[in-house]
């Protein structure tokens, strides 16, 4: 498996403003992550992970420091230029999955790909082998209520896998699962890391899951311990 | 950018949420679009068949009638009651023409000439006189004075030599304004009751021969006017829309257009016709009947001459007087009395003549000295055969606050200055010597007065445009109501009421101008308010889309694709529910409005124009489609760019 680092943060900093109250989310925090590795982010509420998961995922600027994405510096880019890291490099899975509820699963998991510039059979004939990979391919005509809870965590990962990204970014994953769900779901992860050389950050507060990630990061009022 | 189809299919799926919101958000803007449309399109119905009706009305002209301003009326130039020292010294110099005219013609018949009566002057002391006023200024005119008429129609004759108004000018202030036709009115062939009385059932009509004036509007008296014998002659192209009977080479009698209410009335009971209805569709079918039962109807009437109506006078003042000393012995009966004519029109007979020989010797003098004047005239009588070749529908006042309706009639109707029966003049030139009405012998011979009366009278003009007919009266003319008119004319719509229509078409360009703003403001709000709220509620997906890699201007292509998918189910809502509501109010009311409006314009159901509530050819439809399209475009754009520009972080970080 290719080692090269694929995420590094360096001297990160996240502050936010609330009224006239200064939060420091993050300080001074650099990280290296490296392609195909499975990462798990722990520690307790307050702590950082998800703005971390955010920050990885170009969703939010650092106050400071410098953070490089596939070999591409992120912070000072413009907002057209991170939608386009986004769309390209990046999935997001989130804890209450957003699946549009009006839309059959197939339209569901080609979200991503409705913003690219892929071809609708391609997007169609991705979407096919996408949801055979998460068992789902006897689902695509429904629609998300009528999916089970794993199923749909499993819908949600098809569709961040949509614009085959090099990292996958799950926030809870499965905190909304019973346990063998939950092992399904890190099983699944395993897979596609083991199939597409995914890097997968997982932000968690189950030590089980987290046991499972080849390194766990954990973090406590903004810096990792 | 996103493609169209991948925009249209996440936008349709924000029809599906908040649907409760979406639909009120739909059906209240349709509502207030719809009433606009439905207004569009049942006043564009309204105008433009209205207008239809006016030049079906008027032969595709918009007429004018115009009559020269005179100063001062029949004594043109004058105040009757307050003279000036040259009125008075004009009327004395009339005076003493007239007598020293008048002795002459005695002298040359040699006759007696006896000296006038002063009262009988055309200066009377005017008692009312301001007290500042000399006294040799303290007169007025005596209209009373047997010098009058011919006073006035010195006068007249006087004004015309000097006029600026007379039909001369009018031509070519006319032509000035592309004026296209002139035509005759006013003019009153044929005497009045008593001197024409209707003979009906073979029976002249003696003791029924006072005007009668029905309500006392020009509709009492026009719908008399048989009865009371009033008869004015039209240039037939005024009259076609009316006229029933066209074969010219079979007229009976003096053709003549009458209205429908006096035709059922005196002739349709033995026909069957029923009084006039109440409702106008029911009056378009009475209508259709008098016309079918009626037209070609023949009536006649008998003139006497003013000798023959004085003797008429006196047998009825005779029998009333010894009908009221019957029981008088010593009431001495008259020595002459005449009988009521046997027949209808028939002579006068001497019933009983116990004059003695002065009496006789007298009215013998009388007629001998009438003959060398060459005032005399013989008692005369003749039948005059009338024959209907055409209706018009009177029209009542009518209280226009009423109901919707009367103010509907109110503003369609046009009353025409017209109080008798018309006779289409080309039709009476075409009509045989023996069926037209000549004239008495002693009437007017004054050439110069006949040419005074024809140079100052009223004519109809006609314009091809609106416009010009507007510009003519508002700059040559002042309505006929203007007593203190300053212009040379009086000029007043004819035919129908156009320019008021006109006006009220204005009028409703007019406040669309405010109303439809109004409403696109209005519903601009609402469907701002929904849009708001629509994307307030899907930030989270819309920064769900962002984290998956949608640009802001994906974004904005789907939130615009959703609001042209309101937009259109809007549009269509609103023309559905406006066109419906038009053609239901059509369907409804269309008909009897149709039927009053018919029967205003006097077209009847002659089907060249109808009135309707429903026409979808306004470009201001055009207009709505396009306004409310791009309102919702519009109304979107702010809560767009402020959903757009918001940083998705902001709405994932709420998870």
């Amino acid at each position: 498996m290719d080692s090269s680092p694929i995420i590094e943060l360096r001297h990160v900093s996240r502050t936010y403003t609330v009224g006239r109250e200064r939060i420091a989310a993050l300080r001074d925090m650099s990280l290296t992550i490296n392609q195909g590795e499975i990462v798990a982010i722990t520690g307790p509420s307050g702590s950082g992970k998800s703005t971390l998961l955010q920050l990885i995922g170009c969703l939010d600027q650092p106050t400071s420091g410098e953070i490089i994405i596939d070999g591409k510096a992120v912070q000072h880019l413009s907002d057209r230029a991170l939608s386009q890291v986004r769309r390209a490099t990046i999935g997001f899975i989130f804890q209450s999955f957003y699946l549009q509820p009006f839309l059959k699963l197939k339209d569901n998991i080609a979200v991503p790909a409705m913003f690219s510039s892929q071809e609708p059979d391609d997007i169609m004939n991705r979407v096919t082998d996408l949801l055979t990979q998460v068992g789902l391919s006897d689902r695509m005509d429904h629609f998300p209520r009528e999916l089970s809870g794993g199923q749909i965590q499993r819908a949600a990962i098809a569709r961040a896998l949509m614009n085959q990204p090099a990292i996958l970014l799950a926030d809870e994953p499965t905190g909304n699962l019973d346990s063998s769900n939950s092992q399904a779901i890190v099983d699944l992860f395993k897979n596609i890391r083991e199939k597409l050389g995914t890097t997968i950050i997982i932000v968690t507060h189950n030590p089980e899951i987290a046991a499972q990630t080849d390194r766990t990061i954990v973090l406590k009022d903004g810096v990792i311990i | 950018m996103i493609r169209l189809r991948y925009a249209a299919t996440l936008a349709r799926t924000k029809l599906q949420s908040r649907k409760g919101s979406l639909f009120t958000t739909i059906a209240v803007s349709s509502i207030l679009f719809s009433v606009l449309i439905a207004i569009i399109i049942v006043f564009t119905a309204v105008e433009k068949s209205t207008m239809s009706l006016v030049r079906a009305a008027n032969n595709d002209q918009y007429l004018v009638k115009v009559s020269p301003v005179l100063p001062g009326g029949a004594v043109i130039g004058m105040n009757p009651v307050k003279l000036t020292a040259n009125d008075i010294k004009l009327v004395r110099d009339y005076e003493a023409d007239y007598y020293k005219n008048l002795k002459n013609k005695y002298t040359t018949a040699g006759l007696k000439y006896i000296e006038p009566d002063p009262s009988d002057s055309l200066l009377i002391p005017n008692a009312f006189a301001d007290p500042a006023t000399p006294s040799e200024l303290r007169y007025r005119l005596n209209f009373n004075s047997s010098l009058m008429r011919g006073f006035e129609q010195s006068q007249l004759v006087a004004y015309s030599k000097t006029a600026r108004n007379t039909f001369a000018d009018l031509q070519k202030v006319v032509d000035s304004y592309h004026g296209s036709g002139y035509y005759n009115i006013g003019a009153t062939p044929l005497p009045p009751i008593p001197n024409q009385l209707l003979i009906i059932d073979d029976k002249e009509t003696f003791n029924d021969n006072t005007l009668k004036a029905g309500d006392m509007t020009l509709y009492g008296y026009s719908v008399n006017a048989i009865h009371n014998s009033s008869y004015e002659m039209q240039d037939q192209q005024l009259l076609s829309r009316y006229i029933t009977y066209r074969d010219t080479s079979s007229l009976k009698g003096i053709p003549v257009l009458v209205t429908a209410q006096e035709a059922a009335t005196l002739f349709g009971g033995r026909m069957g016709i029923a009084s006039e209805p109440e409702s106008d569709t029911a009056k378009q079918s009475w209508l259709k009947e008098v016309k079918q039962k009626l037209t070609g109807q023949t009536y006649q009437s008998c003139y006497r001459n003013q000798p023959e109506q004085q003797l008429l006078a006196k047998i009825q003042q005779d029998y009333a007087n010894i009908e009221s000393h019957k029981n008088d012995k010593d009431y001495k009966k008259p020595s002459l009395i005449y009988s009521y004519p046997s027949a209808p029109c028939g002579d006068i007979a001497v019933q009983s003549d116990t004059r003695d020989k002065i009496e006789k010797d007298a009215e013998a003098a009388r007629i001998s000295e009438e003959k060398k004047l060459g005032m005399y005239e013989a008692p005369s009588h003749r039948t005059i055969t009338y024959q209907i070749v055409g209706f018009i529908t009177a029209q009542p006042y009518s209280d226009a606050t009423k109901d919707i309706s009367s103010y509907f009639k109110n503003l369609l109707s046009y009353h025409a200055d017209l109080m008798g029966a018309v006779i289409p003049e080309q039709m009476y030139q075409s009509l045989p010597d023996n069926l037209k009405f000549s004239p008495s012998q002693l009437a007017n011979t004054n050439l110069g007065y006949t040419d005074a009366t024809a140079s100052l009278a009223p004519h109809i003009v006609a314009f091809p445009s609106i416009e010009q007919a507007r510009a003519f009266i508002s700059n040559e003319g002042c309505s006929s109501s203007d007593t203190d008119c300053k212009k040379l004319f009086h000029a007043d719509p004819y035919g129908s009421n156009y320019l008021i229509l006109d006006e009220v078409g204005k009028l409703f360009s007019k406040i669309m101008l405010y109303i439809l703003p109004a409403v696109m403001i209005l519903a601009g709000l609402i469907i701002w308010f929904m849009m708001s709220r629509v994307m307030s509620d899907n930030r989270k997906e819309t920064a769900v889309y962002r984290a998956m890699g949608a640009r802001r201007i994906d974004i904005a292509f789907i939130y615009l694709t959703y609001t042209l998918i309101l937009s259109i189910l809007t549009v269509f809502t609103s023309f559905l529910m406006g066109i419906t509501t038009a053609y239901i109010l059509n369907e409804t009311y269309g008909k009897q409005l149709a039927d009053t409006a018919s029967l205003a314009f006097g077209v009847g159901d002659s089907g060249v124009a109808r009135l309707s509530l429903f026409d979808v050819s306004s470009p201001m439809l055009l207009y709505a489609f396009g306004t409310i399209l791009c309102l919702c475009l519009v109304a979107v754009i702010q809560p767009l760019i402020r959903n757009v520009l918001r940083p998705p972080i902001r709405d994932i970080r709420t998870e």
